[in-house]
């Protein structure tokens, strides 16, 4: 009986590693290329990875496989990319500022801003403070008011995320402390707003549409440079006196460090094409994001940018130990 | 609700020869995705999402719908033929769904499965339809210290499950809770208890972990058997057999579909919580609780009938305020918009058509659970009547490669093989895994929630006692956690009078 199990063991793995294709080295790309994502499935970076798919498909005639690697903010992901072999097969969609906090705060191993930066697809997402529908704060003085009174509890995502960076620049530039409780994702923090179980959120933008529209919160100010067009009537932080108050997101993808001008070349030519797709820009519409391409050396200079700015902003906050 | 007219237009768009194929085809698909561990409804959906595009939006919602729904019954089939949980969801009904397949029941556990299964997604769809905006908003007034309650309330069930032999059951809950603490912890953004192993900065793999415990300590069980995982010569009895059981326990179905329905409004919590809820549920409530986890039939229905209920209930939200019940509800939330579906309260009025085409779709995908169900039940349970020898290496196989397709890791193969030897040894010294997997379900939830509260609460537990909810679960947790020790001597008080008083009516 052992010995016809172990026979039949090894006939059903040989049978199946039979099918699995024998590498072999061409011109690239040759085999499928993997857009990692740092992010659970169905979230903004993940919508954003995975419209992406038929479009970068079309140019390059490889599959295109967007895969979830989630864990510790980004950590996961960005330990991954930093280490990969720089063949143009392992990509990540990165999500800015937020895996720059990370990598300060938590002194990472990986620097971002060694990775190969290959095209930037969106930006323009802002971060934005919501109350309760029926909340007494009305506006921002409304909010500064209050917290005088009494220390308000604010919902946001876990430490080192874009939501938490704003909340930390909210915090440094106007004094106001808070009671920070964080949830897993944006969606979440929101809607603990609109049960009412918190006093304000700072989420996303695209996190609070849902709810927004269903009259479960109000937004009451953005952290973007200027208004939202979809949201007139909300102000920025700097139309309310703060002028350095405001960031922007960005998603676009970046390889291992050191990979050849020639593949880098390839993706991106293909990325741009996909974002300029007019196909993408309708799903893009649909689901809040907004298109803004950037070749690599303009998304890496933005984001050395951020880097600076997020250390200057994260050591004065006595974020980083 | 919307008018009887797009109702029926809704109805039509959903049963064109079209839309039929596609309802086929992505049943089938969600049969299959549920069946394979690993891979569940959120990343099945989001596998197929690029077919979509070129679809018309109530195409591509139906498209979605059965790989939404199917996967649950697929993971049931995996769960009770040979101890694989296909799905998160399905480890509860294994429980009890594979002792029953090991007693020559198998059919009868499919029949079950199914029969609950599509009940619960009708009566759910039911709910949905009718209260979908009411519930949603009472789900709302669950904050950071109800949830944390109810995990609590979910948890003390563990005092009945344990009672027989308490030691070994609460070093089993003791290990599940530990090991739900591993990762990253939710206020410093830090990682703890990694053992400074990268791949534990997420947590413990749940799936992974789960196939482990029970399909490969299966595998070791039934290697060191010359026979086949039906120990009578016997799949399964007659076409109606698990439909006629179904229906012996109507209080088992109406309290796993309240829970279901409820779990699934919570945007807190998903189908394994609902699931294992609905199962600690029917042990709290039975009167001999020794049946369980040997082939009880009752576990089997309060599993299935939550789960699915659950699947619908999970819309609730998604629809009616645009927030997701769970993360497979996330996935379907974002297709949704893709395709201009934008959910709220008006969503019934504004695209009825396509909500309605999408319901009709999930009615006609639980008739299909149903009808296939109980027809191929029979030919299915015959896969454990194929000798061990046969059959073990396709298992081991099957669940190893379930376990690395869900994040391509070797690593995975290694913690799940570990799980597997913790799991064979448990069952060797006759330690029950449910306490185990019940913490590892609703660790985090609790864990989370209890901290997020006492942030709001500045560090002061009366929280916990704030809302009339919290204090209604505190006294449940109460009573259910001394019921146990306490019940038995009222029993016998009782018995002792009517020992005195032999004929009291007399």
């Amino acid at each position: 009986m052992k010995r016809r199990f172990l026979v039949n063991s090894f006939v059903v793995i040989v049978s199946i590693f039979s099918f699995l294709p024998v590498g072999a080295q061409e011109k690239y790309p040759s085999k499928p290329i993997y857009v990692n994502v740092g992010q659970g499935a169905g979230g903004s970076t993940d919508i954003i990875a995975r419209a992406l798919e038929p479009f970068l498909h079309n140019e390059l005639k490889v599959p295109i496989v967007t895969q979830n690697m989630t864990g510790a903010g980004g950590d996961v992901v960005n330990n991954f990319i930093y280490k990969a072999k720089p063949d143009g097969y392992q990509l990540v969609m990165t999500a800015l500022p937020s895996y720059i906090v990370r990598e300060l705060i938590k002194k990472a191993p990986y620097k971002i801003l060694e990775l190969s930066f290959v095209y930037g697809i969106a930006g323009g997402d802002f971060n934005a403070i919501s109350v309760p529908y029926n909340s007494p704060i009305k506006n921002f003085n409304d909010l500064k008011k209050r917290a005088s009174e009494k220390m308000l509890s604010v919902s946001g995502v876990t430490q080192g995320s874009n939501s938490w960076y704003a909340y930390i620049l909210l915090r440094e530039t106007t004094g106001i402390k808070f009671k920070y409780v964080p949830y897993d994702s944006g969606t979440e923090a929101a809607t603990a707003a609109g049960g009412g179980h918190v006093d304000l959120a700072i989420t996303s933008i695209i996190s609070a549409v849902q709810p927004v529209q269903n009259k479960l919160i109000r937004l009451i100010a953005t952290f973007g440079d200027k208004r939202d067009p979809s949201y007139p009537d909300v102000p920025t932080m700097v139309d309310l006196g703060y002028k350095d108050l405001h960031f922007a997101t960005r998603q676009g993808l970046v390889g291992p460090p050191g990979m050849s001008k020639e593949i880098n070349a390839t993706i991106a030519n293909a990325a741009a094409k996909a974002s300029r797709d007019p196909k993408y820009k309708e799903i893009a519409d649909r689901q809040g994001f907004t298109i803004d391409p950037m070749t690599g050396p303009e998304f890496h200079q933005w984001a050395a940018g951020i880097h600076q700015q997020a250390r200057k902003a994260l050591t004065q906050a006595g974020e980083i130990k | 609700m919307a008018s009887w007219d797009i109702i029926l237009q809704g109805i039509e768009s959903a049963v064109t020869l079209q839309n039929l194929f596609f309802l086929a085809l992505s049943f089938f698909l969600g049969v299959i995705v549920g069946i394979l561990p690993g891979i569940g409804p959120a990343a099945g959906m989001v596998l197929i999402l690029p077919f979509s595009f070129n679809m018309d939006r109530t195409s591509a919602m139906i498209l979605m719908s059965g790989v939404y729904l199917a996967s649950n019954y697929g993971g049931s089939i995996a769960a009770i033929l040979v101890n694989a949980p296909g799905e998160a969801a399905s480890a509860a009904t294994l429980l009890d769904g594979y002792p029953m397949t090991r007693r020559g029941r198998g059919a009868e556990a499919l029949g079950i499965s199914a029969t609950a299964g599509a009940l619960g997604g009708i009566l759910g769809l039911v709910v949905l339809v009718f209260t979908a905006p009411l519930l949603a908003s009472w789900a709302l007034r669950f904050g950071p210290p109800e949830n944390c309650l109810l995990a609590l309330f979910a948890l003390s069930v563990i005092a009945a499950i344990v009672k027989r032999n308490p030691i070994k059951g609460i070093v089993s809950a003791c290990i599940g809770l530990i090991l739900s603490t591993v990762g990253v912890d939710l206020i410093s953004g830090d990682s703890r208890f990694t053992l400074g192993i990268e791949q534990f900065q997420d947590g413990i793999p749940f799936i992974q972990a789960m196939v482990g415990i029970f399909a490969i300590s299966q595998v070791i069980i039934l290697a060191e058997e010359n026979r086949a995982i039906s120990k009578v010569e016997l799949a399964g009895s007659g076409l109606l057999a698990g439909f006629k059981t179904t229906f012996k326990y109507p209080l088992t179905l109406i309290r796993s579909f309240i829970i279901g329905i409820w779990i699934g409004a919570l945007p807190a919590a998903g189908r394994s919580t609902a699931s294992f809820m609905a199962y600690a549920e029917e042990i709290r409530a039975a009167k001999d609780k020794s049946q369980f986890g040997k082939g009880n039939p009752i576990g089997v229905i309060a599993s299935e009938m939550g789960n699915n209920a659950c699947a619908m209930g999970d819309l609730i939200p998604t629809l009616s305020l645009g927030i997701p019940g769970s993360v497979g509800a996330a996935v379907f939330l974002g297709i949704m918009i893709i395709f201009g579906v934008v959910p709220g309260y008006k969503v019934f009025i504004d695209h009825g058509k396509t909500i309605y085409g999408l319901f009709t779709a999930f009615f006609i995908e639980n008739v299909l659970i149903l009808v296939l169900g109980l027809t191929y039940a029979k030919y299915l349970a015959k896969i454990t009547m194929v000798r061990n020898d046969i059959i073990v290496p396709f298992i081991l196989i099957f669940s190893l490669l379930g376990s690395y397709s869900i994040r391509y890791s070797f690593f995975d193969l290694l913690l799940t093989s570990c799980f597997g030897l913790l799991g064979y040894f448990m069952n060797k010294y006759g330690y029950t895994p449910v306490p185990l997997v019940l913490a590892m379900v609703l660790g985090p939830m609790l864990e989370k929630n209890f901290q997020r509260s006492l942030i709001i609460g500045e560090g002061s537990y009366t929280i916990f006692f704030q809302s009339g909810i919290s204090r209604v679960l505190v006294a449940l947790s109460v009573v259910s956690l001394l019921y146990p020790y306490i019940g038995p001597v009222f029993q016998r008080l009782r018995r002792r009078e009517r020992i005195h008083n032999p004929n009291p009516e007399k």
